[in-house]
């Protein structure tokens, strides 16, 4: 067996730099929580709209988005992007917007099987009552709707987190890209490696755990 | 106070019913009866506006949603516990005090046997109990008028005769009801009028004379099963 010699001085010497990149994963993730179920609800509406035009352009938009891995649509993004429209994205502001188009697009199907997933006769009985459409949609649909909705969201919530790390691809110094930039200096991949992946496992377990919870106490009845 | 004339509904190219008239004064019921898949909850359905009729009128003295419905299949909401489905829509709809409603929603438990289970949720339940809840939750809207579709189909036997018990007690204060049934003896009891629906015809319509004399060979046929 080859003995290695562990020597984790360097990553601790250079902890501010990785806590920086967890910090700017953690950026990546919230800025694309925040955009990404914004465009989802507006990719479900547009999707579901009467007009014909609208609704298959926009359920074109969700398979592209969907079926396009997300490192080629980032790394598209911030290659053809500026050549093509004279865009200059910075490499952060290119991995948010992929990383929402990616999340968008996956939490529009996930809307939209929740909100198909209320049976008529939910509605039709709110309808009798006499409830006008801001009540229905408040009281019975939405509250409805959340609880097929929230345990998948909550999946890809974690999976986002995780796909963020892709943005190092394009020079995003988030926690993976930091910990390569100081494996090209201190020549120790095993080590800084190892912290990078618990640094992640510390992020998302925990998280997960407290989301998983929620979750129980939101869907259940 | 209900003045149905005319009323002919379409699936597309299919003929649900033709031709159905009627007029319903306050505190009359209308018993609906007829083989399975004669549009008798279509006709209710346009009676209530749910669904859109393709030729004649319904009018009805008062707001549409002073016409309270029962549906074959409950549709109980399924998020809300039993108390919850009778409370919310006087109070969103009708803007009525809270205190007032849990009253009347406690007294409408009781009168149904359901106050043990104020607290359970629908997928608790059984389906009588659900078919209950749904009674008493339209009940609590004081409405004017009040379709009832085959509420007792799903009871088990021993439910029936509660459920056809707090029927009656509302037709005899006062209630104008139109209800769906398959039961004749029930029908008989509680109905003043009555149509005969069969192959989207009313065949024969008026008062209790038809259980003693049918005019219709097919009227006479359902009559003798
Ligand atoms: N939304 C719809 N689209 C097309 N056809 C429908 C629709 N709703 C009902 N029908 C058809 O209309 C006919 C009447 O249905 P309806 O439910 O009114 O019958 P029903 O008398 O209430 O029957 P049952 O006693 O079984 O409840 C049926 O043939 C049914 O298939
Ligand atoms: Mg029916």
């Amino acid at each position: 067996m080859v003995s290695y010699n562990w020597d984790f001085s360097v990553v601790w010497i250079n902890k501010v730099a990785l806590l920086k990149g967890l910090l700017i994963t953690a950026e990546l993730t919230i800025l694309t929580l925040f955009f990404g179920l914004i465009l989802g609800m507006l990719f479900f509406i547009l999707k579901a709209s009467r007009i014909r035009a609208v609704s298959s352009l926009f359920a074109g938009i969700i398979e592209i988005f969907r079926g396009l891995p997300l490192l080629v649509l980032m790394i598209w993004i911030f290659y053809t992007l500026p050549s093509m429209i004279g865009l200059n994205f910075s490499p952060f502001t290119t991995a948010v917007v992929a990383l929402s188009l990616n999340l968008g697009a996956f939490s529009a199907e996930i809307f939209r099987s929740g909100f198909n997933s209320i049976p008529t006769g939910q509605i039709e009985a709110a309808k009798v009552v006499g409830m006008k459409r801001f009540h229905i949609l408040r009281h019975i649909v939405f509250p409805q709707a959340l609880k097929v909705i929230i345990p998948p969201l909550t999946g890809r919530f974690i999976e986002t987190i995780k796909l963020t790390a892709l943005a190092s691809m394009i020079a995003v110094n988030e926690l993976l890209h930091q910990g390569q930039n100081l494996i090209a200096v201190s020549y120790r991949p095993l080590e800084v490696y190892t912290v990078i992946a618990f640094m992640y496992l510390i992020l998302i377990i925990p998280l997960s755990h407290f989301l998983k919870k929620m979750e129980a106490h939101h869907v259940r009845g | 106070m209900l003045e149905v004339n005319g009323l002919m509904k379409y699936f597309g190219e299919k003929k649900v019913f033709a031709n159905v008239s009627f007029s319903l004064k306050k505190g009359e019921v209308l018993v609906l009866v007829g083989p399975s898949g004669c549009g008798k909850t279509t006709l209710l359905r346009c009676i209530k506006g749910l669904e859109q009729a393709t030729k004649g009128s319904v009018t009805f003295e008062g707001r549409n949603e002073e016409i309270g419905m029962v549906f074959q299949d409950f549709n109980v909401w399924s998020h809300l516990t039993v108390l919850e489905n009778l409370m919310i829509a006087p109070q969103i709809v009708q803007k009525r005090k809270k205190m007032e409603v849990h009253k009347k929603s406690f007294a409408a438990l009781e009168k149904i046997g359901l106050l043990d289970k104020l607290n359970h949720y629908p997928h608790q339940m059984s389906g009588g109990q659900k078919q209950r809840v749904a009674i008493a939750r339209s009940l609590v809207m004081n409405p004017k008028l009040l379709l009832l579709d085959e509420v007792t189909s799903s009871l088990d036997p021993e439910l029936v005769n509660g459920i056809q018990d707090t029927i009656k007690n509302l037709a005899q204060d006062g209630m104008t009801m139109i209800l769906v049934t398959h039961n004749l003896k029930f029908a008989r009891e509680v109905g003043d009028k009555f149509i005969f629906l069969d192959k989207g015809e009313s065949i024969e319509q008026g008062g209790k004379e038809i259980f003693e004399n049918p005019k219709n060979e097919r009227t006479k046929e359902f009559l003798q099963q």
